[in-house]
């Protein structure tokens, strides 16, 4: 579905005012306004199967986190499978997403039957691996080449391997998830800002350090940077970040080695040093801050930009900011050492089916349908993107990327840091536990209660303790 | 039965038989709360004593006192542990003086007072999720409400509140504060009420009134309530989470992590056995410091109600 | 004269102060009614907004608010009464009666408070799902009951306490039951006492949220599970959950301005001398 040029101006038009749009049309803002439920019921009045499989029918239940990207994309596409499956009954359940990954760990680890598909995190699919939670989607297809063939062009190979189990006594090629969803740490910045201050986004952390210093204002209260250091996995993402742009690592010679922990290396000094530095000139609320405030203080104009954020698309909605137009992301800067490159930092949500879960043909099916793109011939269609898209969820195929990236900035930044994106954390079940531990130290050296060299050292110490517990050192 | 020794077993049985029907009303509370409680703290206390990481079921294994050992040896432990008495102490203080006060201008019969007590209990009751998201939100350093108040309508200086190490706790105990404060007078005030109208008349006639009046008669009176109410605070504010890690979640840095903050963030990462363990001796935490209060201003309030029976 | 005139002007100075107290709330309750962009400006708007019931509509719509309002009512309003019932003897055969090692079982009941909440919810999960009572409204009164228990029995042995001995010596002179003694004796005695407990045992359940987490989904979740889900990763939804958080807060004001009159209600009980 092409929007005119027409479309889109009137579209800016409506957002901008506050009268209502013409009746029965189905306008743009309606589209991005409504909730997911009635969007997705719109647009399934508008879909026609190619195919419809009447004779499948159970129930099944899929989990995942309240909130945009989450059950709300699930909500929206669900109209849409109805029609296609009209004897399955889908139920979505949601927890508050604050919460939702413990909850399905503890789920997990009981051997709970009470889901059919989980979203979850992908950092804790080797979690779920150990747990045992797993099913391998392989054998379900079997029977889809064609599919698989365009899921395999369509999402890049370094993104999608982080669904793939790599290491362990599965078999090779063991597909664990599909991923509809996905999201990369990058530059966000101010475009008329930097314009008008003559600057390009930063390529390099020394280049970060120039611009934050040139465009600090705190005296007009344009604070240069702003970034998400809460003590938790908030700073422990910031730190990664910049680690792996810098060419560090969490352990030594990862991956396959020994575990070692590999913090207290010049990588590491260089990548939190540049982050302390960086409070020179940052927003007063970085010092605590999760994502939900560095978003808001980027949309109420009072920051300006950030070296690595996750961000998502809502800084590209008008409903949420004035400044909806002049937000704009480029690919993650780089360190000066010799293996410093750019790396974007990766991420994103995927569906796996419980092993305890009931009715897996079905699960899969449902999974294989939410992850279509928009070939019909293969059992996909534009709808399924558009309705995500509708439910301020984003894509992971690089196809509907590209479709939607004339109304979303936010999705060029993907496109380009997918190709070059990064595993966010380690790839073993302790992953979020360390996300947190090196997050805590991370956050103490920002504000200034640890020096550099004794928060990482810590971090080399809480990991390894990790580890071990974990028997890796055995 | 006549003569003494008659009417002693009659007494006698009369006491035994007013302590069975004690125990009979005593029953269904004390049995409802042991259903409910031994399990838990036994699953606890068995799991204080193992690794039992929830990401990895697989490696979950007894390993004895290291919980323990690891938390006494974990300066932020200390610290936390630290930080959180001083809170309680700090934070209840303020709320029984300052509470008082307000019971004390609540305690009238003008009309529409009744209106203002309802009114003022409205932040002990509001959702502490929403209230405290509203509270950073408030407190934010440039944008928020307070700082706007302090700049475009006092013109003051901004000040940092919860985004600084050195004010971040501060602002937490006004919040704190601001939440307890009306539930302490309510309940201060409620015991204020129960007064027998008769020594309210007779202070009236000795011409006793206003502030004395409330610090020489009524304070007193109420003792069994104060101490009550400081008890109940005193825990509460030990074991306090919500307000804490919904504004601040320990940070910035580490300068608001408190005992049970810190203890979910363990729990949230994963590690249940080093979480039981330091729940439990949160646990013993509290029970020492309500065996120390208990122990000092208690047994006057035993001396004193001998003495109302006398 | 001079204390008609004093006790009026205290009586402003106290409305004056708790319209102070409650700015943060009724600023909570302006942010129910403004536009999404509004509330993300960068400078505090009060009332040069258009108003907009969005945010309700969104919080019933895609929170499902009147489920979880219904949940919340029935969980916790179950859960008080059952309190009130079980607790009311108990404080009095502690606080009234010459129970030995009265006050050590009052503590033990408290103690089981003290333990902090995450400890236990685990073990509380496991027999939830044992039971399969998961996501029910039962297994919330349950845990609802346990929790308020102690509380209630501690704060209503304070002011039984209070009440004075003879009342009992002459009411038994007369021949009364205990239970008779408790229920129309004392309990319009300590109405003010009662009627605070039953508040407060109320409010801690209306506001519990890491226990309605573990136990419930959607179907059984209380509103202050809904209202944690308008807390998205990326994004608060501000409008939605103040909008959430006046709706939980409206029949808690209901429910205050009902009982509160019973806290009133002592100087008027001087007849019973």
């Amino acid at each position: 579905m092409k929007y005119s040029d027409k479309d889109i101006h009137a579209y800016d038009n409506a957002v901008r005012s506050i009268e209502h749009e013409k009746k029965g049309e189905f306008t743009r803002r309606k589209m991005l306004k409504a909730s997911a439920a009635t969007l997705g019921a719109t647009l399934a009045a508008q879909f026609v199967p190619s195919t419809v499989y009447g004779d499948v029918s159970g129930t099944i239940v899929h989990f995942a986190a309240s909130g945009k990207r989450l059950s709300n994309t699930l909500t929206a596409v669900k109209p849409l499978f109805d029609k296609v499956f009209p004897n399955v009954k889908l139920e979505v359940v949601s927890k508050p997403v604050t919460e939702a990954l413990t909850q399905i760990n503890t789920y997990m680890g009981s051997k709970s039957s009470a889901f059919d598909v989980v979203t979850q995190d992908h950092a804790q699919f080797a979690a779920l691996q150990a747990m045992g939670a797993l099913t391998d989607l392989g054998p379900f297809l079997k029977g889809h080449e064609a599919w698989l063939a365009d899921y395999e062009e369509d999402v890049p190979e370094m993104y999608r391997d982080m669904w793939n189990i790599p290491k362990g006594p599965a078999p090779p090629g063991f597909i664990a998830g599909l991923a509809p969803d996905g999201n990369a740490m990058m530059t966000f910045y101010r475009k008329d800002v930097f314009d008008k201050a003559g600057l390009k986004p930063p390529k390099t952390w020394t280049e970060v350090l120039e611009v934050a210093k040139e465009i600090h204002d705190p005296a007009r209260e344009q604070y240069a940077y702003c970034a998400a250091m809460a003590r938790n996995f908030w700073a422990g993402y910031q730190y990664y970040g910049a680690l792996v742009s810098w060419g560090g690592h969490t352990f030594v010679d990862e991956p396959g080695g020994d575990f070692t922990p590999a913090h207290s290396t010049e990588e590491g000094y260089q990548a939190l040093h540049h982050l302390v530095e960086l409070q020179k000139y940052a927003h007063p609320v970085t010092a605590n801050a999760g994502e939900d405030e560095v978003n808001r203080v980027f949309g109420n104009g009072t920051a300006m930009f950030s070296p690595l954020s996750w961000g998502t698309a809502v800084l590209n909605d008008a409903s949420y900011t004035d400044h909806y137009r002049d937000w704009n992301m480029a690919v993650s800067p780089k360190g000066s050492l010799p293996n410093s490159d750019h790396r974007a930092l990766t991420g994103g949500f995927g569906f796996f089916l419980p092993t305890w879960g009931g009715n897996k043909e079905t699960a899969f099916a449902w999974s294989k349908f939410m992850n279509s793109g928009d070939r019909e011939d293969i059992g996909g269609s534009p709808l399924i993107a558009d309705a995500i898209v509708g439910a301020g969820g984003q894509l992971s195929r690089l196809s509907t990327l590209k479709r939607w990236s004339d109304r979303k900035p936010f999705f060029n930044g993907l496109m380009e840091s997918f190709p070059v994106c990064v595993n966010s954390s380690p790839i073993v079940p302790e992953a979020y536990a360390i996300m947190g531990a090196v997050g805590e130290e991370v956050a103490d050296a920002v504000n200034g209660e640890k020096s550099v060299e004794a928060a990482l050292k810590a971090c080399d110490k809480r990991v390894h303790r990790l580890m071990e517990d974990g028997g890796y050192y055995s | 039965m006549a003569g003494p020794s008659g009417w002693f077993f009659h007494n006698l049985s009369l006491v035994a038989r007013q302590r069975a029907v004690a125990y009979l009303l005593l029953a269904p509370a004390v049995i409802i709360l042991l259903l409910l409680a031994i399990y838990p703290l036994f699953y606890a206390g068995v799991l204080s004593f193992r690794v039992d990481p929830l990401y990895n079921p697989n490696v979950a294994r007894f390993i004895g006192w290291r919980n323990f050992s690891d938390l006494f040896e974990d300066e932020r432990f200390w610290a936390s542990i630290r930080l959180t008495l001083v809170w309680a102490f700090v934070v209840v203080g303020a709320q029984m003086i300052l509470g008082f006060f307000l019971a004390v201008l609540l305690d009238s019969t003008v009309r529409g007072i009744g209106l203002l007590r309802s009114l003022i209990i409205i932040p002990v009751f509001v959702s502490p999720i929403a209230m405290g998201l509203n509270w950073r939100f408030i407190f934010e350093p440039v944008s928020g409400l307070a700082n706007w108040i302090l700049s475009d309508g006092l013109g003051l200086e901004k000040y940092s509140w919860l985004s600084h190490v050195d004010t971040a706790l501060t602002t937490l105990m006004i919040v704190d504060c601001w939440q307890w404060i009306p539930f302490v007078a309510l309940i201060l005030l409620a015991g204020m009420q129960s007064i027998s109208p008769e020594i309210i008349e007779a202070a009236r006639l000795d011409r006793i009134r206003g502030i004395r009046f409330y610090t020489k008669i009524v304070l007193p009176l109420i003792r069994p309530v104060i101490m009550v109410v400081i008890l109940i605070r005193l825990v509460d504010e030990i074991r306090m989470f919500d307000l804490n890690f919904i504004m601040t979640g320990g940070g910035p840095g580490s300068s608001t992590l408190l005992a049970s903050t810190y203890d979910y963030t363990i729990f949230k990462h994963g590690h249940l056995g080093l979480m039981a363990a330091y729940g439990f001796l949160i646990l013993i935490l509290i029970n020492a410091v309500v065996a120390v209060f208990l122990n000092t201003l208690y047994r006057s309030e035993k001396a004193a109600r001998r003495e109302n029976l006398n | 004269m001079r204390s008609t005139i004093y006790s009026k002007a205290l009586f402003a100075l106290a409305a004056l102060l708790v319209f102070i107290w409650l700015i943060p709330v009724i600023w909570v309750a302006l942010t129910s009614i403004k536009p999404t962009a509004i509330i993300n400006s960068s400078v505090p708007v009060f009332f040069d907004f258009p108003p907009t019931l969005d945010h309700y509509i969104e919080v019933f719509d895609r929170f499902r608010f009147g489920r979880a309002m219904l949940n919340s009512f029935i969980t916790v309003g179950v859960s008080t009464v059952i309190v009130m019932i079980v607790a009311l003897p108990a404080a009095y055969a502690v606080a009234r009666m010459n129970l030995m090692h009265g006050d050590t079982w009052a503590l033990v009941i408290l103690s089981l408070r003290f333990m902090p909440g995450m400890v236990i919810v685990l073990p509380y999960f496991k027999m939830a799902t044992f039971f399969n009572v998961i996501d029910t409204q039962i297994v919330l009164i349950v845990v609802y009951v346990a929790f308020g228990l102690p509380f209630a029995v501690w704060i209503l042995r304070g002011f039984l306490l209070d009440l004075p001995k003879e009342i009992e010596e002459a009411a038994r002179l007369d021949g009364l039951s205990w239970l008779q003694i408790i229920f129309r004796l004392i309990m319009p005695m300590a109405a003010p006492g009662i009627a605070v407990t039953a508040i407060f045992t109320f409010v801690f359940s209306w506001n519990e949220f890491l226990f309605a987490l573990f136990l419930t989904f959607d179907k059984g979740s209380t509103m202050p599970v809904a209202l944690q889900k308008t807390i998205d990763l990326y994004n608060v939804l501000w409008g939605s959950l103040s909008a959430g958080a006046v709706l939980q807060l409206l029949p808690m004001i209901l429910v205050v301005f009902l009982l509160q009159k019973h806290i009133a209600r002592g100087l008027a009980l001087g007849a019973v001398k």
